[in-house]
């Protein structure tokens, strides 16, 4: 118990010295300071950030989080459908399946252009591009979840008399929940990644925009205070949907 | 029954043949969907515009000086990468007390979408070789020392006792035992890693730099031309493809000599 402690704090001390050293190279201007800025810029901006004197941050957060859900749900929907579909008829899997996946083989960051080329600047642009993403995540999620459930368990639910919509509701269904909660924690990453990522390649709004705008005017503190925003935020959605995940599989036996 | 049927028609040239003439119709249906204006030439170009583009763009030159730099880009960032993790990894998975002070930063880490540091990294260093390496061993320093940590933690305890009792020191340790331990999950990750580490390089060659297949993709989104990024973008799947198909045959072979289980 005292060693555990020991090391918490030894973790502390750790990141108290990277913020010291930061600062103190920054005031110092060991490194370009316009560069690195220091970690007191840094917070004094997030704190003005979020008090809103600087043009309201938070709506900018939450155009880019609306963006990452929109994105997220419109990808989790066609994935799993063209799954289904794919894996319930054997012919189409056979026939289409390689370029499945060539498409995932695709860097899809690097469609992010032609999504603000065709869609501009719009908050649906972005949540294309973020489906564009999560769209394979869940598709293969559920393709390969359905095509691993076992035979002769659905035989022997024929058997004992099960109707479609049975088996559908029953088997199926929470199958595929299952599935998409694996897939949760991968998905949102991504998500929360592109939104920013093609805010900061076009947009008017949202933090990418931040990041970006302060980049143009060389303003280390605004970048960098800005994407410590959207880490926290990425830390805090991952924490809750490690929650999610291990509350829905509690149930299950080990 | 049902599936014996299924088997004949999904074997061999059959499916050759279906895949072909799925690709035709796909590709004829797009050429005439852009013709006939039904959809949005924004975004879908037509396929004679991208043939026309990889054309012109593999005539001037560009596209294989681009290829070139991607390539490079991605090369040495893998390797320094996997170097990286490699490092960490092996340090925080021998070392219960490092793993312990450390491993939360790692995991905050973890959690954090790395392609978004390449600002930063932009602002230290400009726009040349550097941000973009940097941008690759960033995105794959934590994921790979996490797998190589948890692959050292696995390694048979009784092993690493019976060799020290019989006078290995900590250097044959890392050479007989944790080094090919390592190396076999270096092989079968690598399909992954590199993914991660192409996604990493496009990824940061779209943001502004002057060379690569991303920075071709960036001309084409400023010029308007959904024909040049199709085509790029098309080149860049090639690349993966190829890439990945590489790697695939080389894993088969170096874990050839494995028991089957």
């Amino acid at each position: 118990m005292r060693k555990r402690w020991l090391n918490r704090s030894a973790t502390l001390v750790l990141v108290v010295a990277f913020f010291v050293v930061w600062q103190y190279a920054g005031q110092a201007n060991v490194a370009n300071k316009l560069t690195i800025g220091t970690p007191a810029e840094v917070f004094r901006w997030i704190g003005d950030w979020s008090s809103g004197t600087y043009t309201d941050g938070w709506s900018d957060l939450w155009t880019t989080l609306q963006e990452a859900l929109l994105g997220y749900l419109l990808g989790t929907v066609v994935g799993v459908s063209l799954a289904v579909l794919i894996a319930g008829v054997d012919v189409l899997a056979r026939l289409v399946m390689p370029f499945v996946a060539a498409a995932n083989a695709v860097p899809k960051i690097a469609m992010a252009p032609l999504f603000v080329l065709a869609f501009g600047t719009t908050v649906a642009c972005k949540a294309y591009f973020v489906s564009s993403l999560v769209v394979f995540i869940s598709f293969f999620a559920v393709f390969n979840g359905l095509r691993s459930i076992n035979r002769r368990y659905l035989d022997h639910v024929q058997i004992l008399g099960a109707s479609r919509w049975w088996t559908v509701r029953e088997v199926y269904v929470p199958a595929i929940v299952g599935w998409l909660i694996t897939s949760l924690r991968l998905s949102w990453s991504w998500s929360l990644a592109a939104a920013v990522f093609v805010e900061y390649l076009s947009s008017n709004e949202g933090m990418g925009h931040i990041v970006q705008s302060g980049q143009e005017s060389l303003d280390a503190a605004t970048v960098i205070g800005a994407l410590m925003i959207i880490a926290v935020v990425a830390v805090c959605v991952d924490a809750g949907l490690v929650l999610v995940e291990r509350r829905a599989k509690e149930w299950r036996p080990a | 029954m049902s599936t014996t049927r299924l088997n004949r028609v999904g074997s061999g040239w059959a499916l050759l043949l279906a895949r072909t003439a799925l690709v035709v119709v796909v590709v004829a249906l797009w050429q005439v969907a852009a013709d006939q204006e039904w959809v949005n030439a924004n975004f879908f170009s037509s396929p004679s515009d991208v043939w026309h583009s990889l054309g012109s763009l593999s005539a001037s030159g560009d596209l294989w000086r681009a290829l070139e730099s991607t390539v490079v880009v991605l090369a040495i960032g893998w390797v320094l990468g996997e170097l990286a993790g490699l490092a960490l990894g092996i340090a925080i998975g021998l070392s219960k007390r490092l793993n312990d002070i450390i491993g939360p930063i790692i995991v905050f880490a973890n959690a954090v979408p790395r392609i978004l540091l390449l600002p930063i990294f932009v602002v230290w260093y400009g726009f040349g070789y550097e941000p973009k390496v940097l941008l690759v061993v960033a995105v794959m320093v934590v994921f790979v020392a996490l797998n190589v940590a948890a692959g050292v933690r696995e390694v048979d305890g009784l092993l690493v006792q019976n060799m020290r009792v019989h006078g290995a020191n900590a250097f044959d340790l890392l050479r007989h035992v944790f080094f090919p331990a390592v190396s076999l999950w270096v092989t079968s990750s690598a399909r992954v890693t590199v993914g991660y580490a192409l996604q990493a390089t496009i990824g940061s060659e779209l943001l502004g730099a002057e060379s690569g297949l991303g920075s071709l993709i960036s001309h084409g989104q400023v010029s308007f031309r959904s024909d040049q990024i199709i085509a790029v973008l098309l080149v860049a799947a090639a690349l993966a493809v190829s890439v990945d198909l590489l790697l695939a045959t080389l894993e088969r072979r170096a874990v050839r000599w494995m028991p089957k289980t």
